[in-house]
């Protein structure tokens, strides 16, 4: 039997340069959706990162003491709307953090929130304080809340 | 035997086609799984690298020795992280390094709080705290290394040069107990 190799016919160029191009766009398509899971998404407040948000916000806080009661009166100077505090009682080598969640405070208004002793055991009269904001921002589809960094709070102490 | 029929060419290509696809799904469900585990550890650990740190205001960060040439290390160390429920740190001394286990409750005779005394509970800062902790020893360089939720322990972590206490008042509180 004879077989003449010259006379076989393979795929064209063009269809050859076709199917690689196309093996290739696949596995990319395939490894850019599985290294895609890796990536984490920044959180994000008014379509900006909500650092850039913290940069902006302007507030007075300060903490007194009524009788036995201790109470954060917040001033919010900016229009950004403050979704809560971290409280960091600043000690001798030590930095506790309490988390206030519980009282928003909207665009140019002002809120007067109760400390408990209970939740923050270490309130008294001369204590410091850092009072750091807490915005609401968005990472994808789900709210989520961010805390700005310390030297976006303001120190205190208790009167 | 030149007669002899195989199977056609077609046949031929579908059968390596379908043998490959097979064989390439067989080792993807492994391999993808085995490298979706190890990287998930190293996503985990790199995204918590920058929420473990010294900090040095505090200025506890140093070493001393008292007249009885008992010798303390203090250390200072802030989480900003919430997936930190620890961390383990390293005790370098003239080429010498040993590891503890920092976790919440964990009691050691050579670590304490900066208030406490020896083999008393150790506590772990939560995100945006600091703690101080002192060390049995002279110790010239310590790295913390992150311990996370999920269990992991981190391979990188913060490390620390350590100099000689030059505050008194910080001094005396290394040696209070």
């Amino acid at each position: 039997m004879h077989i003449n190799m010259f006379s076989k016919r393979g795929v064209s160029p063009v269809i050859a340069t076709i199917l690689l191009i196309a093996i290739v766009v696949v596995l990319a398509g395939i490894v850019f959706l599985w290294a895609r899971g890796f990536i984490t998404e920044g959180i994000q407040k008014s379509n900006e990162p909500i650092e850039r948000s913290c940069e902006r916000v302007k507030f007075k806080a300060e903490v007194i003491r009524e009788g036995s009661d201790y109470f954060l009166e917040v001033n919010n100077q900016e229009n950004i709307p403050i979704y809560g505090f971290d409280i960091k009682v600043l000690g001798e080598g030590t930095t506790r953090v309490h988390t206030i969640l519980d009282s928003p405070i909207d665009v140019g208004s002002s809120a007067r929130t109760t400390l408990s002793t209970n939740d923050i055991p270490e309130i008294q009269q001369g204590v410091d304080l850092l009072i750091v904001p807490i915005l609401l921002g968005k990472q994808g589809d789900t709210y989520m809340p961010s805390t700005c960094p310390d030297e976006r709070g303001i120190g205190t102490t208790v009167i | 035997m030149i007669l002899k029929k195989g199977v056609s060419p077609v046949i031929a290509t579908v059968l390596l086609l379908v043998l490959t696809i097979v064989a390439v799904s067989i080792l993807a469900a492994f391999v993808v799984t085995f490298v979706n585990n190890s990287l998930k550890n190293s996503k985990e650990c790199f995204n918590e690298l920058a929420n473990i740190r010294f900090d040095d205001k505090t200025g506890y960060n140093c070493h001393a020795t008292n007249d009885l040439e008992e010798k303390r290390t203090g250390f200072s160390v802030r989480i900003d992280g919430t997936e930190i429920v620890g961390f383990q740190v390293t005790l370098f001394s003239q080429g010498i390094a040993n590891s503890y286990r920092i976790e919440k409750d964990a009691k050691s005779s050579l670590i304490r709080m900066l208030d406490k005394n020896f083999e008393t509970e150790l506590e772990v800062p939560d995100r945006g705290g600091l703690r101080t902790y002192v060390a049995d020893g002279e110790y010239d360089r310590i790295e913390a290394n992150p311990l996370l939720r999920n269990g992991a322990l981190c391979d990188t972590g913060e490390t620390i040069e350590i100099d000689s206490c030059l505050d008194q008042n910080v001094i005396d509180k290394l040696f209070f107990d």
